[in-house]
This record gives structure tokens, C-alpha cells and sequence, in this order.
């Protein structure tokens, strides 16, 4: 867009001197000048813009043909040339390419070179001026509107394709969310069937309803990696030995205990663990970091025995769901947290 | 910690592996070396003594039904040793390998040992 504006309009602008000079002949080589000058500041600007600055470039550009245009009309009679015009040019082009403060900034410029060119008239410090043909003036002022026609063309396009740009966005977000609610609908109604299929003994939770549902920590939360399983069942059948946890028959949790906690390094490279207990519960928890596990597989991961996606026996849920009162399982890409709970004395 | 030791018996050509203590799936690269190498050419019959496990996770239950699975496929005679009511015992009837045919368990090391050598020619 910064080449097309900038080549644009140092065409439009060539156009116009080169029109101009054949209703007046005798500004022919001003007119070259200028039209020379416009190019040269526009091959500068790619020059700039090529190499990756471009804001750099559209800014020294704006301010080169700000002073060219300045010095036009400051050379061809004040506030009377036709080049009086170019101010408005520079100041769309400012919004165009740089944004809205520095179409006010550009705004502030011309209102003072306006303001100082009106000054130096009435103080009579311009320099003399040819008087300019009719035709010249007509001919002149007819192309700052056609270029303004089409600066504000090329700004309407942008506006559009701003429109469109946010109008698919809007899109993507919409479908995101309906995607969000449909897979919502699909993990309560999993979670319906898989709590009626076992009893109420699997129950699919969100993490808020994982993190509520347990008791307070009997010790410190743990973490677990590949070679740490043996100690992690270790440290569990110690805790679970203790007087305090009340367990009738500690053993049953060391079975899904060590299930959970193999998942958890099969699928995710490790996780933590801890022991909770509540009035009438004990509770295991192993949280991982890992994809989580695919609705797709969800069923079968946890109720077929046999099931398994890493090579396994896949029995883990199956010894899970057989040896616990009940197992909340919440799980999503980036974090799966599995509890086992029995009931304490 | 689990330890697993591999013991040829003298004269029979029949290999004891005897795995104790905690089978987790860490421990199954180098229960699956022992294994392989219980199962080199040449032996009668392998014994897999699973007496003195106290865990052993789907992991570990993999190594001994892979093993089952090949011996029987290359004809060679296996056995598993679990006393009745030990945690070996309990886990091999949960996951239904108790039933499976030709699937032997027996109390002892030396009883399945016997065993294995009384079905040789």
C-alpha cells in the first residue's frame, strides 16, 4: 500500500505539472522542477522502505513533500497558488499511512504554514510571483482533486478490507464459541452415560470441580517422572501405613495409586501427586501436564479394559475403577487430573 | 525397587526369572532384557517366579503376557509361580490370565521347575 500511494502520487502530481505547463509555457521549468522533485522524494522513500524501516520512510517522505509543497506556494504566490492544495494531500496521505495522530500532527502543520504564508503575504515578504493563467490554476487545482478522489479511494479500500478482516474474525470467534458449547454439550453428555455405565463410580469433572472436591493434603505434594515410579509407590504404601489415614485395607490404593501414576509419565513425562483425606474419604491425586485424553478414545480409555494407545495392557482404568469407591477424572489438552477416592474408617 | 534375577537351573536347561519387590513401568526395559535373554536359544522352558511381587502395574502384566505369548508361540513350555491368595496370584486372576489356556501357575519355583521338566521329551 506504501508503494502504491507514494508512486501514485508522485504520478498524479508529475500529471498535473506536466498538464499545467501546457497552459503555461513560461513556468515549463518550475514545473519540471517540481515534478523532478516529487520523483526523486518517491524512489528515496522505496529506497527507505526497502530496507525495512517504514514508518522511517513514509514520515521523511510526508515531511519532503510538506516542505516542497510549501516552498511551491511560498515560490507562486502565497495562499493565491494552486499548490496551496498540496497541504490537504499531505495531510490525507499523513492518516493513510501513519494513522490518526499523525493526521492530526499533519492537520497542526498545515493550519501553521497556512497561518505563515497568510502572515508573510500581509507582511509582504513573499517573493514575486508570474501572475498564473486561468487555465493554469483550473487545470492545477483539478488534479489535487483527482488526487484526493483517489487517496480517498485507496483509504475507503483499506476501510473496507478492515471491515471484512474484522467481520471474519467476528466469524472465527462465533464458530470458536460454538465449538467451545458443542464440546461442552458433549463432555456432560459423556459424562452422564459414563457415570451411569459405571455406577456413578467415574465421574467426568471440570478442573474447578477436580480441585473442590478434595479434602485437606495429608503430606506435601509430590512430583513424579520416568524412573521415580518406584519411589513414588514407596513414599504412597508409607503414608498409607501411617495410624492416621484409617484405611481398612491400604493395599487397595496402591494398585490405581501406581495406574495413575505410570499414566501420568506414559502420557505427559510425569506430573504431581499428593493424598488428601476428607471426613469419611481418602483421596489420591496425580495431575499431568500432558495432550489429555482424546474424546474420541475417552470411552474406551476408561471403560474398556484392554484399551491402551501407548502399548500397554491397558487395564489402568479398568484396576482403577475396580479397586475405588469412585474416580473424578478432569481432563483437556494440557492438564488431566485423575482422583481416586476410598472410603476411610 | 525391583529386583529381578535370572538363574539357570543346573542340568535341566530350564530358566528361573524371579522378579521381586515393586514392577512399575520403569522397570520394564530391563525386566524385558532379562526376559530376552531368559528366552535365548537353546533353553527348555522358563519359570517366571512372581512370588515376591508387591506391585506390579499394566506395564509389568505386559512383560508377562508378551512372554507367555511368545514362549507359546516358539513351543517352548512356560510357568508362572504365584501362591495361592499372594498379590501375584490376585493380579494374574484380575486381568483374566489365570483362565487363559495353557497358562500354568504354580506355588512354588521349584514345583513349576518340575513341571516344566516333566513335559520335556
Amino acid at each position: 500500500m506504501l508503494y502504491s500511494i507514494a508512486l501514485g502520487t508522485a504520478v498524479l502530481v508529475i500529471a498535473i505539472n506536466i498538464l499545467s505547463s501546457l497552459a503555461a509555457p513560461e513556468l515549463f521549468g518550475r514545473l519540471m522542477l517540481i515534478a523532478l522533485g516529487y520523483g526523486l522524494v518517491s524512489l528515496g522513500l522505496i529506497a527507505i522502505a526497502r530496507r525495512g524501516s517504514v514508518n522511517g520512510a513514509s514520515t521523511a517522505w510526508l515531511v519532503a513533500i510538506g516542505l516542497i509543497a510549501t516552498w511551491t506556494a511560498w515560490t507562486g504566490g502565497g495562499l493565491s497558488a494552486p499548490a496551496v492544495s498540496l497541504q490537504l494531500v499531505v495531510v490525507v496521505l499523513s492518516g493513510l499511512l501513519l494513522g490518526w495522530r499523525a493526521n492530526l500532527m499533519a492537520a497542526g502543520v498545515a493550519v501553521l504554514v497556512l497561518l505563515g504564508l497568510w502572515q508573510a503575504e500581509v507582511s509582504g515578504l513573499l517573493p514575486a510571483a508570474q501572475p498564473r493563467p486561468v487555465l493554469f490554476r483550473s487545470l492545477t487545482l483539478s488534479g489535487y482533486v483527482v488526487v484526493l478522489a483517489v487517496l480517498s479511494a485507496i483509504a475507503m479500500r483499506g476501510t473496507e478490507r478492515l471491515r471484512a478482516t474484522l467481520g471474519l474474525e467476528r466469524e472465527q470467534r462465533e464458530a470458536q464459541e460454538h465449538l467451545r458449547e458443542k464440546d461442552v454439550a458433549i463432555r456432560r453428555a459423556y459424562s452422564g452415560v459414563i457415570e451411569a455405565v459405571t455406577g456413578g463410580r467415574l465421574l467426568l469433572v471440570t478442573p474447578e470441580e477436580a480441585a473442590s472436591a478434595l479434602g485437606t493434603p495429608i503430606a506435601e505434594e509430590r512430583t513424579v517422572a520416568a524412573g521415580g515410579l518406584g519411589k513414588a509407590i514407596a513414599w504412597l504404601r508409607d503414608v498409607l501405613g501411617r495410624e492416621s489415614v484409617r484405611l481398612e485395607d491400604s493395599s487397595l490404593l496402591i494398585d490405581p495409586a501406581g495406574e495413575a501414576l505410570a499414566n501420568a509419565v506414559k502420557h505427559a513425562g510425569g506430573g504431581t501427586y499428593g493424598l488428601y483425606k476428607t471426613s469419611n474419604r481418602i483421596q489420591f491425586r496425580v495431575t499431568d501436564h500432558g495432550p489429555g485424553i482424546d474424546f474420541e478414545n475417552l470411552p474406551k480409555a476408561t471403560l474398556v479394559a484392554g484399551f491402551s494407545t501407548v502399548g500397554t495392557l491397558g487395564h489402568g482404568f479398568d484396576i482403577m475403577l475396580k479397586r475405588c469407591d469412585r474416580v473424578l477424572l478432569s481432563t483437556q489438552p494440557g492438564e488431566t487430573t485423575v482422583i481416586l477416592e476410598l472410603r476411610a474408617e | 525397587m525391583l529386583n529381578a534375577q535370572l538363574v539357570k537351573v543346573e542340568n535341566a536347561g530350564v530358566n528361573v526369572l524371579a522378579l521381586e519387590g515393586d514392577f512399575t513401568l520403569d522397570e520394564k526395559p530391563r525386566v524385558e532384557a532379562l526376559r530376552l535373554q531368559a528366552m535365548e536359544g537353546g533353553h527348555a522352558g522358563l519359570v517366571l517366579d512372581l512370588n515376591g511381587l508387591r506391585f506390579i502395574d499394566s506395564a509389568g502384566l505386559m512383560v508377562i503376557l508378551a512372554t507367555f505369548g511368545e514362549l507359546r508361540a516358539a513351543d517352548i513350555p512356560f510357568a508362572a509361580v504365584a501362591a495361592s491368595r499372594s498379590y501375584a496370584e490376585a493380579k494374574l486372576r484380575e486381568i483374566g490370565l489365570m483362565s487363559v489356556p495353557g497358562f500354568k501357575v504354580f506355588a512354588t519355583a521349584e514345583e513349576a521347575t518340575q513341571a516344566i521338566m516333566s513335559m520335556l521329551p
